[in-house]
């Protein structure tokens, strides 16, 4: 279980890097999280992410070409490893089941 | 607009260069995002503070630590170090210690010049404070003096915008009363402003007090005595002056602890405008002087401007006073008072001489340089079993450079060690003892932090380089294929080490030498004759009027007193310098006003001529007897019958004394002359009494003043004790200068040991060749002991001139009188010398002697 642990916070990111698909870059990756979820994040907190989930193996990352924006400076694009993707799945797998677990009482007291 | 460049460049900079890319097109292309959306304000804003978020570790260049093996060659130091540290208990231990000591010793040293050198900085005004000094010319020598006339200060304030404020201090005395508690008192008359120029917190009352004619300020230790517990504010106290007038006074102040570093300080302070009138002074009189007078400025830079004005009170004051004409007015910072006090005469500072400074820092430095010494002997050969580690981290690509910094670190290590332990060392050992034969107590205390700082830092990095510099570069010059040959086999002669060995004994055979014969010079002075009988003398100091006529009837009944006399001034205890006039020339003589019979009572020698006679009515008025001293100066063949002037009046010599010491040998004998006072100024009482009754006397004495002056003092001597503190210091120094010398034997014993230690190790084949042979323990005893007995003795050979001539010229600076140096010091200096290291080196050989030589012979 250990290798597979992530973090809230890089579980979101990994969903970023699924949902962006082959456009998931550092700037990109903060624009969505602030407009998907109305948090806001530093690109430095997202850059160490990125680098955490990229050693433990969840994400590939690639150079891009070069362009006319940002004075000419390259993208690391990111993509979903297969591992990723399993783990992202694990953990949403997880979270249904739990979800479903509860019993329909706690609906009624918590009301 | 463009992000700020100043940011872009930190980012550059510390950005690792795989990373950099990436970082920078996302900062950039946020800031433009920004721009459009937020303006250039936020955008720069956040633009700096993303460039301040991305610098964290893992975003850093590495190339500052060149790669990572250097982490594991640095770890390799540190391990090797701590264990070659552990093998070689008995170096390291020598190491150690001998580096603490000399430290801690440097560690107190520091603080007494601290001490020192900031007397007085706690006075929040110091550097807008001055004290006024004026300048005299007697016998063609300008002295420096540090009061000033009273009119002055006033004068000042009126004419100069420049100045702030004026207080003038006025030293008197005494005799303090609160209910039945009765005390001499040194009282002081003060400008109220004094108290609100200077930072003497008050524990109570407040900085005017003082402008209320009827109030005291006195200390806390002043109010612990009188008032213990109580609250001292408003409690009624009086206080007796000179001529038995009694003032009363309400306490409206009390200080709290003075700062131990304050050079002056008070314990009764009353309004100045009370002191011309209790003492009845003219209050307009410019020949009068106050004993300090004090201005504070607007700003301190001032001084100058108002020192060249002073020609106008120079003349008012010249005018007033004929015999005691100022040549000029000085003015002493706040700052400065306590360090110029030795050669400021009656200045209210206290300070230091500077010659102790400079003595106390020359032994610290001594010290720090022996156990520097000491550190490269027994690193030097304590390294030679390391050739074969230095030898191998060469051939495996270690640097020379690299070797150097690896002994310099450990070496570093070592100091810091030493650091520490002497800091525990000063605190707890070193300062209380030097407190303990000093008059004064020093705190442990640093008057700044920077300072102390520069201080620490730069103690271990000069013991730490000069310790270790030697020994790491001269390590590091082997070359590692004759080290594994076996061909490099350094140390065998080691002529450096035994040139430090010797240079220490030297030391310690100097401080040895000024151990003995400060000591014989304080037996001398015990022994010595003092010029008159000091012995059998009992003396009262009288406080008041009638109080010797009331003694005298007491006195004249006990068959136990010889002979008795008054006097207004008492040999080695108070004496006035007097300005007299011989054919229109001027010289400052010591004047003592006598009873008769003093000179009879006091044993002194008559050379020529006659004692004073009572019933001779001349003697009274126009004769005075003179000393030798006086008569030689004079260039008197014939004094007897000669004249001199003195407050306008004729004096005829009658009589020459042998001289004698009026004051302490520090002091040279001085002209002086007796001349006859009237009983009404008498201060003191003077006895001999029988041998074997003093005790019994001065019981007697002290009875009868119960019932005669029930509420003044008491507080009669023996004439042979008046030189007791002054003993009590030399005695202090003798104890210092003792530790001195212990410390400097002790530490260059150790460092023989080490010496003898190795060197034995190194020839332990063949001594044990030679043992198997048939040498005895004589023989093998002998065999190392030659070779260091020679050092001791060129140690002495040079030690020897060295001591005398420091010791010749130091004691000529601090004493008149001493004795000549004798043999004694060097015989003992020697012998202790010799003595020791026989002993050292002999512990040593010793063990050897009792060796198998089949253990040490078996391998091979």
């Amino acid at each position: 279980m250990k290798g597979t642990y992530i973090g809230e916070f890089e579980e979101l990111i990994l969903l970023m890097v699924g949902v962006l698909y082959d456009e998931a870059y550092g700037v990109a990756i903060m624009h969505e999280i602030e407009s998907q979820t109305d948090r806001r994040v530093n690109i430095s907190a997202v850059h160490s992410a990125l680098k955490r989930l990229e050693e433990k193996g969840f994400l590939n990352s690639r150079m891009g070409g070069a362009t006319s924006e940002r004075g000419g400076r390259r993208k690391r694009y990111f993509t979903l490893t297969s591992y990723g993707k399993k783990a992202l799945d694990e953990a949403n797998a997880l979270r249904n089941q739990l979800y479903h677990k509860i019993p329909k009482m706690a609906w009624m007291s918590g009301s | 607009m463009n992000p700020p460049k100043w940011a872009d460049r930190f980012l550059n900079w510390y950005c690792r260069k795989d990373l950099l890319e990436e970082i920078q097109g996302d900062v950039h292309e946020l800031f433009f995002y920004r721009l459009e959306h937020n303006g250039y304000r936020v955008a720069k804003t956040r633009f700096v503070w993303d460039v301040i978020r991305f610098f964290r570790l893992s975003n850093m260049r590495k190339s500052n630590i060149q790669n990572i093996n250097n982490m594991d060659m640095i770890r390799s130091y540190f391990k090797v170090g701590f264990r070659n540290i552990l093998k070689n208990r008995l170096p390291s231990f020598i190491n150690i210690f001998g580096l603490s000591t000399a430290v801690g010793c440097a560690i107190v040293i520091f603080i007494f010049l601290d001490y020192q050198l900031h007397m007085d900085d706690f006075h929040e005004h110091a550097d807008d404070i001055y004290m006024i000094t004026n300048n005299i010319n007697r016998d063609g020598q300008i002295q420096t003096w540090g009061d000033s006339p009273k009119l002055l200060g006033p004068a000042l304030k009126e004419d100069f915008d420049q100045i702030q404020n004026i207080a003038r201090i006025r030293n008197s005395g005494g005799i303090f009363r609160y209910d039945d508690k009765v005390f001499n008192e040194f009282v002081q008359f003060a400008d109220p402003q004094f108290l609100e120029m200077f930072t003497f917190e008050l524990k109570f009352g407040n900085e005017q007090a003082l402008y209320d004619k009827n109030a005291v300020v006195i200390s806390n230790e002043l109010a612990a005595k009188y008032f213990g517990d109580e609250n001292p504010i408003d409690k009624q106290i009086t206080i007796t002056f000179r001529d038995n007038q009694k003032e009363s006074f309400l306490v409206k102040g009390v200080a709290g602890d003075f700062p131990k570093n304050a050079s002056f300080v008070f314990s009764v302070l009353a309004n100045y405008s009370l002191y011309d009138k209790i003492f009845d002074r003219d209050s307009d009189d410019w020949k009068d002087f106050t004993s300090a007078t004090f201005i504070h400025l607007n700003n301190g830079e001032y001084i100058d401007g108002i020192t060249s004005q002073m020609d106008k009170y120079l003349a008012l004051q010249n005018e007033a006073a004929e015999d005691w004409k100022i040549q000029s007015f000085g003015f002493q910072s706040l700052r400065k008072i306590s360090l110029l006090d030795f050669e400021t005469r009656g200045s209210i500072a206290d300070g230091g001489h500077p010659a102790s400074r400079l003595t106390m820092s020359i032994i610290g430095i001594f010290l720090l340089a022996m156990a520097c010494l000491n550190y490269i002997n027994v690193a030097i050969v304590s390294a030679s079993t390391r050739l074969k580690e230095i030898g191998l981290r060469k051939a495996i690509g270690g640097s020379r450079a690299s070797v150097i910094r690896q002994f310099l670190t450990e070496n570093l290590i070592l100091c810091f060690i030493a650091l520490i332990l002497g800091l525990l060392l000063a605190y707890f050992l070193f300062l209380p003892g030097l407190n303990s034969v000093i008059p004064i107590e020093m705190p442990f205390h640093f008057s700044s932090i920077p300072l102390t700082i520069v201080f620490f830092v730069g103690l271990l990095m000069l013991t730490g380089f000069l310790s270790g510099a030697y020994p790491a570069f001269y390590i590091s010059s082997f070359k590692s294929v004759n080290i594994f040959r076996g061909k490099e086999r350094f140390g065998r002669r080691n002529i450096f080490a035994r040139i430090f060995i010797t240079f220490q004994f030297v030391l310690a055979f100097t401080t040895i030498i000024g151990c003995v014969v400060f000591t014989e010079n304080s037996i001398y002075f015990k022994n010595k004759d003092w010029g008159y009988d000091q012995e059998q003398v009992y003396v009262v100091p009288l406080e008041g009027e009638k109080q010797y006529t009331a003694l005298r009837d007491v006195v004249e009944k006990n068959p136990n007193v010889v002979n008795f006399a008054g006097s207004s001034q008492h040999i080695a205890r108070a004496n006035s310098l007097t300005v007299i006039e011989l054919v229109n020339e001027k010289y400052e003589v010591i004047r003592y006003d006598v009873g008769f019979n003093y000179l009879e009572t006091m044993g002194l020698t008559l050379k020529e001529g006659r004692f004073f006679e009572e019933d001779r009515g001349t003697d009274m008025k126009e004769s005075i007897i003179i000393n030798q001293k006086f008569a030689t100066k004079m260039g008197w063949l014939e004094p007897l019958g000669k004249y001199l002037e003195y407050d306008s009046a004729e004096y005829r010599v009658i009589g020459v004394v042998e001289d004698f010491h009026h004051d302490f040998f520090y002091s040279n004998i001085e002209p002086l002359f007796f001349r006859v006072a009237e009983e009404n100024d008498y201060n003191f009482l003077s006895m001999r009494v029988m041998a074997g009754t003093s005790n019994e006397t001065a019981d007697f004495m002290k009875n009868s003043w119960k019932q005669i002056a029930p509420d003044f003092p008491y507080k009669g001597f023996f004439q042979d004790e008046v030189f007791e503190r002054q003993f009590q210091q030399e005695e202090g120094s003798i104890k210092i200068l003792a530790f001195v010398a212990t410390l400097a034997l002790i530490l260059s014993c150790i460092g023989l040991f080490g010496l003898v230690s190795f060197n034995i190790t190194k020839r332990m084949k063949e001594i044990s060749i030679r043992k198997v042979l048939g040498a005895n323990m004589m023989v093998i005893t002998k065999l190392i002991n030659n070779n260091f007995i020679w050092l001791m003795l060129i140690a002495v050979l040079i030690g020897g001139p060295l001591g005398y001539f420091m010791m010749d010229a130091l004691l000529d600076v601090i004493f008149k009188f001493r004795k000549p140096i004798t043999g004694l010091p060097f015989i003992i200096g020697g012998g202790s010398l010799l003595l020791t290291a026989i002993l050292t080196v002999s512990s040593q050989v010793y063990k050897v002697a009792k060796s198998n030589p089949a253990e040490t012979l078996r391998d091979e």
